[in-house]
């Protein structure tokens, strides 16, 4: 009996003291979530209060909206494959790239789009939020994904690289990791429309080369020191 | 005619209760106390030592003189209330044992079983800190970082489990491990309890050193064999729960020896750390209760201690099992199942869900069926139960695939290396595989599962029916009882909760429990093949 006494003092003395919660219903536009832990990122609800977007971080919000449907009528949170389909319905794509500030030839790679709904509590007393972030995959070939700078116009600046689809030996890479070949949007193009987009996409052809993929995708890279780090959109290399 | 009647010693060991105290020793006149009938019949004895379990406690020095009421001299603090303990071999077998855990575990490199999932420790605070990529079964990843989880992410799920897992927290800097909690702490702490079954079992288990300590050791084997080592080094409830089960083995022999009060309660512990490990060991609380129960005396107090027992798995089962319908009945019922129209019907779901037969929740095809599952009613675990009773087909159909879970007695898709090990992801290790061994059999044949425990179950009763061996002698009897008994529910459970999804993960308190009825089986039917002359009635008066 003193035993388990002393196993129950311990485990008391070694719980974690309850974090701090943020509604889900006062998360906004703009805001920055740590999701270090998968668990974290596939709950369906989050309510960790959310960081400056220049900590490291995982995801950002892009949308804040309300869930629809039927099932929302429900006193009770619908169980996760039926949140799936109400989320996927709820987090239009089409402002991510409003967002993300990219322009005719900016293809956003990568980026991910993860929903949380209100926790159950949350749910019960009527909150129907539907949270839409967005989540940048790692450059860490060890580690999940960090970011230390917000989405919000990124493709503005050159931490769009991280976003950006780039190809190294025949295998796709974020820009910010060391690759040869830079994708310019759109693709469909002949020779000549891609070297003009491409000329646009970086504001020079001098010392760069293009190359049209099979599928008529449109690549640009470095005549010399052909591997290289970061992106030739112009005014955004590091 | 018992054997060693020559020997005080033994006399004591078959009367616990007389010697137990000084004044009921001076009360015993000479010539009709215990020494005194035991001298009597020494010369019909057989030769002290030809007996195998019995018979064994004789050395030099311990035999009173025939008709003397002299207290035996034996020796100080071996021996208590008549049972000898062997204290020094005891402490030898758990220091032995708690050193071949360690070197099982970790020499050359530790293992154990890769957390696929398993989040319990965030209660305490903490996180598994693993390369993301990895889906988690793959490797064993033991370290776990401090970590502030907030709503719904760590569950508030409550398991005795977490009392190891704060320890082995609190241990984790004291061993020089990185992280908050590594569960190579854990792998220490569990070894070294192991250690000390093993030498709490040479203590309370009857007859000589060398069959208690064979004893003993088959039981540490059972937690040295590769099917239940690498649970000690996870973050799952189940080390806890086996853990625990080994010390309420000892309690239980211990109780049936001599039921006093402070005995009763010192098996609750034990007891309650099993039943609190995880929401399907509620079903061990009725056993357990019997077993408390299953004494000459202080029932007043076994049957508080049973109704705490049952108290916190009734509170357990309410709060923490979440009956998921969709496992039992569209995984298992209704898996390859021809008319699971119909018994979507007699269950009381929805017939329209039939299509649906079969398909798991993460099955894209699901998605369509969904929301008229989540409208429809859904059985409770009673309704299930019931179902299977008016469907023998089907109760037969899930008792085999529940058998096959048995069979198989570890997950074959958890990893048993670390990673950098150079092990291949997904690498079981068979370093020691004695019970592993056995389980081939029972992987060509399952229902000899079912056999083991009825043999095991029989052998333990003709034990305790049988009027030549002693009370210490017996409580192997009543243990061979209980433990088939224990698995048999524990089974149920799995059967009708889990269905045939991860049954064989969730059947390693029910495979425990049946490894554990291998060398009780033995000792049982040692003891009824070689006690089989009656003793004469006289002879049993206190038993």
């Amino acid at each position: 009996m003193g035993k388990a006494l002393a196993l129950l003092l311990l485990t008391a003395t070694a719980c974690a003291a309850p974090a701090t919660t943020h509604p889900s219903a006062a998360m906004p536009v703009g805001s920055c979530h740590v999701m270090s832990q998968p668990e974290e990122l596939y709950a369906l609800s989050d309510v960790r209060p959310p960081v400056p977007c220049t900590q490291p971080h995982q995801t950002e919000t892009y949308l804040v909206t309300q869930l629809t449907g039927p099932l929302t009528d429900t006193p009770v949170r619908p169980p996760h494959e039926l949140l799936v389909p109400m989320v996927t319905a709820g987090c239009d794509y089409r402002p991510i790239r409003p967002y993300l500030a990219a322009g005719p030839h900016d293809a956003q790679w990568g980026v991910s789009v993860w929903g949380k709904v209100p926790t159950p509590d949350e749910w019960a007393a009527g909150d129907r939020t539907l949270r839409c972030d967005l989540l940048v995959p790692t450059t860490h070939p060890n580690g999940g994904p960090v970011l230390t700078a917000p989405l919000r116009g990124i493709m503005n600046r050159p931490e769009s690289a991280a976003i950006r689809r780039c190809n190294l030996e025949g295998r796709d890479v974020q820009c910010a990791l060391p690759h040869e070949w830079e994708w310019v949007e759109p693709q469909g193009l002949t020779r000549n429309g891609c070297r003009a987009n491409a000329a646009m996409f970086a504001g020079r052809l001098h010392g760069l080369r293009i190359r049209l993929g099979p599928d008529r995708s449109c690549w640009v890279g470095r005549e010399r020191h052909r591997i290289t780090v970061g992106t030739l959109r112009e005014g955004r290399a590091a | 005619m018992t054997l060693g009647q020559k020997d005080p010693v033994a006399w004591g060991d078959r009367f616990p209760e007389k010697p137990a105290t000084k004044r009921r020793w001076w009360r015993w006149p000479a010539g009709t106390g215990p020494l005194r009938l035991r001298a009597k019949s020494s010369r019909h004895e057989p030769r002290p030592g030809s007996g195998l379990l019995s018979g064994l406690h004789e050395r030099p020095g311990s035999r009173a003189e025939p008709g003397s009421p002299s207290r035996p001299r034996v020796a100080r603090g071996s021996r208590q209330g008549g049972v000898r303990r062997f204290p020094l071999v005891a402490l030898l077998v758990g220091v032995g044992w708690a050193a071949v855990m360690q070197a099982r575990l970790f020499l050359g490199g530790h293992v154990g079983l890769a957390g696929f999932g398993e989040n319990l420790p965030c209660r305490l605070g903490v996180a598994n800190f693993r390369d993301p990529a990895l889906a988690g079964w793959e490797h064993v990843q033991p370290i776990w970082t401090a970590h502030a989880w907030t709503g719904e992410n760590c569950p508030p799920e409550f398991s005795t489990a977490l009392f190891a897992q704060a320890a082995g927290k609190w241990l984790t800097p004291l061993l020089g491990y990185p992280g908050a909690l590594d569960l190579r702490a854990l792998g220490v702490l569990f070894g070294v309890l192991v250690g000390v079954v093993c030498g709490l079992l040479v203590a309370v288990t009857p007859g000589r050193p060398l069959f208690r300590v064979g004893f003993a050791s088959a039981a540490g084997l059972v937690y040295a064999d590769a099917g239940f080592a690498g649970y000690l080094v996870s973050p799952y409830a189940e080390p806890t729960a086996l853990v625990a089960a080994g010390f309420l083995v000892v309690a239980l022999l211990l109780l049936w020896e001599r039921p006093t009060a402070p005995r009763v309660l010192a098996t609750a512990v034990p007891a309650l750390l099993v039943v609190g490990a995880r929401p399907e060991y509620v079903t061990l609380v009725p056993v357990i209760g019997f077993a408390l129960l299953w004494v000459r005396g202080r029932r007043v107090v076994a049957l508080m201690v049973a109704t705490w027992i049952a108290g916190l798995g009734v509170f357990h089962a309410v709060t923490e099992a979440r009956f998921d319908d969709h496992r039992a009945v569209f995984q298992t019922i209704l898996y390859d199942d021809p008319t699971a129209a119909a018994d979507l019907a007699s269950l009381g779901l929805d017939p329209e869900l039939a299509p649906a037969a079969g398909l798991s929740r993460d099955d894209p095809s699901w998605v369509a069926f969904a929301d008229r599952y989540h409208r429809t009613a859904h059985p409770s675990p009673l309704q299930v139960a019931g179902f299977y009773a008016t469907h023998p087909w089907h109760a037969i159909r899930t008792l085999g695939w529940g058998f096959q879970g048995v069979a198989g007695l570890r997950p074959h898709y958890l990893g048993s290396y670390p990673e950098g090990a150079g092990k291949p992801a997904g690498t079981q290790e068979h370093r020691v595989a004695v019970y592993s061994a056995i389980w081939e059999v029972f992987r060509r044949g399952p229902l000899l599962v079912l056999v083991l425990w009825v043999a095991t179950a029989g052998a333990g009763f003709l034990v305790v029916r049988r009027r030549s061996l002693t009370p210490s002698e017996k409580t192997l009897g009543r243990l061979a009882v209980v433990l088939p008994l224990a698995a048999l529910a524990q089974f149920a459970v799995v059967v009708l909760v889990h269905g045939r999804v991860e049954t064989v993960r969730h059947m390693a308190m029910t495979n425990w429990l049946t490894a554990m009825c291998v060398p009780v089986l033995a000792v049982a039917v040692a003891l009824v093949l070689t006690r089989l002359r009656p003793v004469p009635r006289w002879q049993h008066r206190d038993q």
